[in-house]
């Protein structure tokens, strides 16, 4: 019946425009809205070690294109260099590369993080590598291909800096552009008196070749007691960079006692004065550089939650469209009344909200913030009493900033095990970033394979059996007992559910005979286009016809649309539909089946297509872009439509 | 680069000519997996995000001659071999490929560092450097230690402020002292009856493996003077890799390799 029907269908269709221009055909993978992965690869099935302390990277240029870090180990033992996780079609699926050039025999790197410049595909890291001759040292590193088989290349090295933590942004455009990379770690030089410093690594060109230089930028000019604790950078595109950090002022014995501390910059922290943008004024301050957003707190430093070290925590994000607007989350309190705290400054560090949240006996936690202003708070919370302690991994979301309670998920809910030794097993930090409006993050937990650990499911990649609850070796000969993996999450955001909060976000297509125009005023910006209004103006729909023969595949033709927009389909309630997404040169072709629930007789269905505007894209510009609609019985494949149509 | 070490010194290592055998051992030890393969298709990879080139090809692993550290058994798998030169080799080839890791996700894939024809010789060269692995690693400590000694811990116990240092840090060492009554000197000089060393009692991942001390422990010692920045801790020899504590029935041993 439905070749019956194409008789018919061929008629209508037409000549892509894409055709001639078209490239390998990229396949945009189709997410749930909460989506899990153990990123541990089958080929590394019998591994049992303790892979915490992850990091994540999504490339905003090309989001399908992901790297992670973990203290995971060359499975073979003594090797050169050192995996990283790397995914290539979204986080779907995860390999290990081993392409650090140094390789810990048995974490792998110390701790690492990992970043990509925003629109460069250049991926940098900050990794820890074990001595000698010194015990250890931070080693900045980058490539432009995560996923070949060259070796990253060292771009800094310095002695004794722990927990580096790496975020990278690409200004300007064309031969102007250029990445601007800053680590963030706790320095301890060999100077004497030791000096343990929080520190900003930062270079202005970190992708050209020679990359412009390193240079280490002093962010603590108040008194310690011999050293500070982590830092954690934030960039926002307007230049201005933030950093926070723990500066310990009595670290004998334990507890500790410290101020928790926001510094900033306006200028990509360079000149004489960098980072003192920020002064702790008013009442109570001290007149010194860097706001205290809270004083003498309670570190329980190097003490134990269940097996997990504590004394570390601490994450900062910024609004990728309001530089004074900024989120801080923490963790301190005697052992026995840890809780993370996350509060938020509207005017860039000088005045702070008091707690919005505060999550007792948690640990690991991570901000981000997307496109649309909606921050979400990642964190891993201890849960039962011992010996029967679990480990919660949430995800918190806000559209108002935390003013009122926020919608949580839950990842992952898994008993405490492994060693106390070290960082214990979850690592110290876990990571989250948001690209567009999608957030992406990482965890290490608990691999045990019990589905009800994972309320929202779960995939795994290493050989493991659900029913029986074990995990296998790679050829399922034998059992593998379980250990810490890092986990990989993608939380997609509904437009819809953005556009009825955020009206004036959204916006109309202006359609006309085959083409339409975009045009946004705004930033955030999504445009979002009823197909079936196209059918009356921009082409023709073969559409459905009584009985539900409809077409077995549409292929909606987009040319104009550069890389300056995301292209999306939805239905009627805003839900991410099924779909493909081949580029071209000029534009996309979005493909997609026809489903029952969507049938109307005599029409297209019940299909919006949304264009979100990213970060590249002018504000005010106009983008034409010529539209048309194609149908055939087969995925879309530019000969085979093309044969159809002419 | 360690890409065919030798042939450099003993001339271009021809691929189905006889190879200098000299350099086995080097390679033996290099290499995490040495396998026996047939070439089956070139401009090929086994994971699928791999672009291929002239020196991807998927290769048959026909006879392990040297596996990980693992339980799997690759023989009989298709795998990814990337070329360390620009040989074109041809399908049907077989090949004995010196390897590390490169790519672990639905299949695996490897990095080449030598690649020899197959022969009887080279199989009994491989066997004899295997069977020599056991002592690589001590051997290779005790080249560079300064000090070898076999001992006694008389006491074990913080080492002072001066040398540990500030407030501890995640990845700090926590420097403990060891003093040992010294019972023979296998290399290096030292008089005295006793002598005290430094090691890191702390657990962090940095130093999970480094050996810990405690009183009443014999053995032997294979000792440096490390460098550890930002402490003053020159003048103290440390033993911090695994193979530099061995139990004092492997004394014999331990004089063999010394020599």
């Amino acid at each position: 019946m439905k070749r019956g029907f194409w008789a018919f269908a061929a008629m209508l269709a037409l000549s892509p425009l894409a055709l001639a221009q078209y490239k390998a055909p990229v396949v945009k993978p189709v997410f749930k809205t909460v989506w899990l992965v153990n990123m541990m690869p089958l080929a590394h099935s019998e591994e049992t070690h303790r892979d915490g302390e992850p990091s994540l990277a999504v490339n905003p240029a090309n989001p399908l294109q992901m790297a992670a870090s973990a203290l995971t180990p060359d499975l073979w033992g003594e090797g050169l260099h050192a995996p990283i996780y790397v995914s290539s079609n979204g986080g779907q699926t995860w390999r290990l590369n081993t392409i650090v050039p140094f390789n810990n025999t048995d974490t792998g790197t110390g701790d690492m993080t990992v970043k990509f410049g925003t629109a460069s595909n250049v991926l940098y890291a900050g990794a820890l590598k074990k001595g000698p001759p010194v015990p250890f040292s931070l080693q900045i590193l980058r490539t432009a291909d995560p996923n070949g088989a060259g070796l990253m290349e060292l771009l800094q090295e310095r002695e004794q800096a722990d927990q580096p933590w790496v975020q990278a942004i690409t200004t300007g455009s064309g031969a102007a552009a250029v990445d601007r990379v800053f680590v963030g770690y706790a320095q301890m030089h060999p100077v004497t008196p030791p000096l343990r410093w929080a520190a900003v690594d930062r270079s202005l060109d970190a992708a050209k070749t020679p990359h412009a230089p390193f240079s280490v930028q002093l962010l603590d000019f108040r008194p310690n007691c011999g050293r500070d604790g982590p830092v954690r950078p934030a960039v926002h595109s307007s230049g201005t960079v933030y950093a926070a950090y723990f500066n310990f002022t009595a670290c004998s014995g334990s507890p500790w006692t410290a101020n928790v501390v926001v510094a900033r910059d306006e200028n990509w922290g360079t000149g004489p004065n960098a980072f003192r943008a920020l002064l702790d004024s008013g009442t109570g301050g001290d007149g010194n550089a860097g706001r205290r957003v809270a004083s003498g707190v309670t570190i329980p430093y190097n003490l134990l939650l269940g097996n997990q070290r504590l004394g570390s925590q601490i994450s900062i994000a910024v609004h990728p469209h309001d530089s004074q607007k900024i989120y801080l989350a923490w963790g301190d309190g005697a052992l026995a009344s840890y809780t993370l705290r996350l509060r938020r400054s509207d005017d860039g560090g000088a005045t702070w909200t008091g707690d919005l949240r505060t999550i007792p006996q948690a640990t690991n936690p991570s901000l981000a913030v997307n496109s649309w202003g909606r921050v979400a708070f990642l964190y891993q919370k201890m849960t039962g009493s011992p010996p029967s302690h679990r480990w919660q991994t949430w995800v918190e979301r806000s559209y108002d900033g935390f003013d009122s309670a926020p919608s949580a998920t839950m990842l992952h809910d898994a008993p405490d095990v492994g060693g106390s030794t070290g960082a214990g097993p979850l690592g110290d930090y876990n990571d989250m970033m948001a690209v567009g409006r999608n957030f992406y993050g990482v965890f290490s937990g608990n691999n045990k394979p019990v589905l009800a650990n994972f309320p929202h499911g779960v995939r795994y990649q290493r050989k493991a059996d659900f029913t029986t609850e074990r995990l296998l070796t790679e050829d399922g000969a034998s059992t593998v007992e379980p250990s810490m993996d890092p986990f990989f999450f993608a939380l997609r955001e509904p437009l819809i559910n953005l556009c009825a909060i955020r009206p004036w976000f959204c916006q109309n297509p202006v359609l006309q005979a085959g083409a339409m125009k975009l045009q946004c005023l705004m930033r955030p910006c999504v445009v979002i286009d009823p197909l079936p209004r196209n059918c009356l103006v921009k082409f023709k729909c073969p559409g459905c016809r009584p009985g539900g023969m409809c077409p077995p595949y549409y292929h909606i033709h987009l040319d104009g649309l550069g890389d300056d927009w995301d292209v999306g389909l939805l239905d009627a309630d805003g839900q991410e539909l099924e779909h493909e997404l081949h580029r071209t040169r000029d534009g996309t072709v979005v493909s997609f089946r026809p489903s029952k629930e969507r049938f109307i007789a005599g029409s297209i269905g019940s299909y919006l297509l949304a264009f979100e505007m990213r970060d590249r894209a002018r504000v005010g510009a106009e983008y034409n872009v010529r539209a048309q609609l194609t149908v055939g019985d087969r995925h879309y494949a530019p000969k085979a439509v093309a044969g159809k149509g002419r | 680069m360690n890409w065919f070490r030798g042939s450099c010194a003993a001339g271009l290592v021809l691929i189905g000519a006889s190879a200098a055998f000299g350099q086995i051992d080097s390679l033996v030890e290099q290499a995490q997996f040495v396998f026996k393969g047939t070439v089956l298709r070139i401009n090929a990879a086994t994971i699928s995000e791999i672009q291929p080139d002239s020196r991807t090809l998927v290769v048959k692993v026909d006879e392990v001659l040297k596996n990980p550290p693992v339980r799997t058994n690759y023989t009989g798998r298709e795998i990814t071999v990337r070329l360390g030169d620009s040989t074109k080799l041809q399908p049907g080839s077989q090949f004995v490929f010196f390897t590390t890791s490169w790519m672990f996700g639905d299949s695996i894939a490897v990095r080449e560092i030598g690649r020899q024809p197959d022969s009887a010789a080279l199989r009994k060269q491989i066997a004899e450097e295997l069977a020599k692995a056991p002592d690589v690693f001590v051997q290779r400590r005790l080249v560079g230690a300064n000090l070898v000694l076999a001992g006694r811990v008389s006491a074990a116990r913080a080492a002072p402020d001066k040398v540990r240092g500030g407030p501890p840090g995640e990845h700090d060492p926590d420097w403990w002292e060891a003093e040992i009554q010294v019972q023979s000197v296998q290399k290096g000089t030292h008089t005295d009856r006793t002598l005290v060393i430094l090691f890191p009692n702390s657990t962090d991942i940095f130093w999970e493996r480094s050996p810990k001390f405690r009183k009443d422990q014999e053995g032997i010692w294979i000792l440096r003077m490390e460098r550890a920045a930002g402490r003053p801790t020159s003048g103290y020899y440390m033993a911090l890799q695994p193979e530099d504590f061995q139990p004092l029935d492997q004394l014999a041993r331990i004089q063999r390799l010394v020599k």
